[in-house]
């Protein structure tokens, strides 16, 4: 379908009508922060000019979910359907990666699964990236390319409206319903064009002046600096509080745990958030732990993103969004661990 | 939708003490668990939280499943206290276990060390099923001491069995104990085999299993005829946790039986 243009003042109108039936989630952004994503109506969106500080992965796989009956074959689940407004191409990125993840092999994850089917995304362009922004250096620019429902281009940060495109199906069939839109003009595509490319140049330089020029051969130089043990390694290690923050906000990150808990005399299931960056993450209970050591824990993170994923199922598992670097109470900046391992 | 998060209600048949540290629980889940020998199961104290374990039984047996569990954390200590009548939860089978087809033919040695003696038990209940398929069983048990040897009536069964060659020591001998003494991997000085038309099984504590497959290797096995069974810290056991993974594997689901090919080079496979 077409591109269509959306004019400034019938926006929440249009986000109105396409959300209609679902659970509303969409940016709201105070002056001069990032947005955050929470529950809103329509009319209280607030489009950022970037992602959201809340990665998308809490959406499908919340902080703490309540798995229902203890044992199997008890209860049923009723999941709501959740449209999330804002979403970003890192965003849609880490998506991926989290389908492959819950989705792909002999076992899928009914949680994911029920909330992912139930997901309509509504994305947008990135328009103002963040400074600690570098998803062009894996190859990605700041803008959806797919995994979307549809997209919105604001036009001058909105002030001149929003260009509207279709990803899916699903997408096409919400936007054939408004028929009084018009098609984007030549004019207006252009002005997308043209905002993308300053966006991408944006970040692209930023990722540049922090040293990350070129993704090189960054899985090899991984593995080699691990096996030097490279000084680098201990001088972000011992940094590291190990809070897991950077694992909570990483769109990615999705290592978890079962814990069983009995409350009022029930028994409950909890999938809770993990994070390797715990001491005991991968200690047994007989006391042996392949990863004792504070440096080898924070070198298991990067070997995560870097080459277990990309090498288990095709894509990087960092998407450059920059959130661990400001969640980080250590303030280790995962652009200086890239580049370090890049110039090992 | 199936959920491999939850348990299967299960019911404790019986508690039999093994070891002073080790018991074997007969469990009847609600509905049957059919594994292939090697896989393992979750088995939870509702409330209190899961570990992982593979069935010490038959896999021929589907409406029970033996697991033998050793006190060593929060979940094994309170296993402990179960007795007869108790409501547990098990979930499974996963994983890949032993790959009967790939031993066919060939003679089996089977290293087992304390309580990695009860995937083994299974391992062996399957192998000497089928006679025409595994004519030679090499079964080298170690423990620390004799009263930790656990199974002992089927161990004295194994020995009088034509299908079973066992050899058995105890690092630390009584004056009643008549087998060997020493570590497990000295009984392999008198196996009498040919590495290239056999396989070897390893299963034990880390330091076992380190030590057990360097005599396999220095015996001449191949590294992919050496198969080890490997622990690491699991939740969920299908793969989406993350607690397991092993460079480029995750033990739960690419394992927990591996090859010793399949194993080298990756950093610390024995921690």
């Amino acid at each position: 379908m077409a591109v269509k243009f959306v004019p400034r003042d019938r926006f929440a109108d249009f986000i109105a009508a396409v959300t209609e039936g679902y659970e509303l989630y969409g940016h709201q952004t105070e002056e001069g922060e990032q947005p955050h994503m929470v529950r809103t109506g329509a009319d209280e969106i607030t489009l950022g000019t970037a992602r959201a500080v809340e990665p998308t992965k809490s959406f499908l796989f919340p902080p703490r979910e309540d798995l229902g009956e203890y044992f199997a074959g008890e209860g049923e689940r009723d999941v709501p359907r959740v449209a999330l407004v804002g979403a970003t191409g890192c965003d849609l990125r880490a998506l991926k990666v989290l389908d492959e993840v819950f989705l792909g092999g002999d076992f899928k994850d009914p949680y994911y699964e029920q909330k992912r089917q139930n997901l309509l995304v509504v994305s947008m362009d990135c328009t103002a990236p963040f400074d600690v922004c570098f998803c062009t250096f894996f190859g990605q620019p700041p803008y959806p390319e797919d995994g979307y429902d549809l997209n919105l281009s604001p036009l001058s940060g909105g002030q001149d409206g929003y260009l509207v495109e279709t990803g899916s199906d699903k997408g096409e069939e919400l936007l054939a319903k408004k028929t009084d839109l018009t098609d984007a003009s030549e004019a207006r595509l252009a002005q997308r064009d043209e905002q993308r490319k300053q966006s991408a140049d944006t970040v692209d330089r930023q990722a540049k002046a922090a040293g990350l020029e070129a993704l090189d051969t960054i899985t090899e130089k991984f593995r080699s600096s691990r096996e030097a043990d490279a000084e680098f390694w201990y001088t972000h290690s011992n940094k590291c509080v190990e809070c897991g923050a950077c694992n909570f906000i990483c769109p990615t990150c999705h290592c978890f745990l079962l814990v069983d808990v009995e409350e009022r005399g029930q028994f409950k299931r909890f999938k809770n958030w993990d994070s390797c960056l715990y001491p005991a993450f991968a200690q047994v209970a007989g006391g042996a732990n392949p990863r004792g050591h504070r440096v080898e824990r924070l070198q298991n993170r990067f070997e995560k993103k870097l080459d277990f994923l990309p090498s288990a199922i095709g894509l990087w598992g960092c998407t450059g969004c920059g959130r661990c670097t400001e969640a980080c109470a250590g303030n280790i900046d995962v652009r200086e661990v890239l580049r370090d391992i890049r110039q090992s | 939708m199936t959920d491999p998060y939850r348990p299967i209600k299960t019911q404790v048949e019986d508690v039999i003490t093994e070891s002073p540290t080790i018991k074997t629980y007969v469990l009847r889940p609600a509905q049957p668990i059919p594994f292939q020998t090697g896989q393992f199961i979750e088995m939870a104290v509702p409330g209190l939280g899961e570990a992982p374990f593979t069935p010490s039984s038959s896999p021929q047996v589907e409406e029970q499943m033996d697991v033998t569990i050793m006190k060593a954390g929060r979940v094994t200590s309170a296993i402990h206290e179960l007795e007869p009548g108790a409501t547990v939860g098990l979930r499974g089978p996963y994983g890949k276990g032993y790959p009967l087809d790939e031993f066919a033919g060939r003679d089996i040695l089977i290293v087992g060390g304390g309580v990695g003696l009860a995937p083994l038990r299974s391992l062996l209940y399957a192998l000497y099923a089928e006679p025409e398929r595994f004519r030679r069983i090499v079964l080298c048990y170690g423990a620390r001491t004799p009263e930790d040897v656990i199974y002992k009536k089927q161990v004295d069964e194994w020995r009088e069995m034509s299908q079973v060659e066992l050899h058995q020591s105890v690092d630390k001998a009584d004056g009643d104990w008549k087998h060997t003494e020493g570590v497990v991997t000295v009984l392999l000085d008198d196996v009498k085999i040919d590495p290239a038309k056999s396989v070897g099984v390893v299963c034990g504590p880390p330091i076992m299993m380190r030590f057990g497959t360097l005599k396999l290797i220095e015996m001449g096995f191949p590294d992919e005829n050496i198969y080890l069974s490997m622990e690491k810290n699991m939740s969920c056991g299908v793969g989406k946790c993350g607690h397991c993974r092993l460079g480029p594997f995750y033990v739960c689901k690419d394992g927990p039986v591996f090859t010793y090919a399949q194993l080298k080079g990756i950093d610390k496979i024995w921690d």
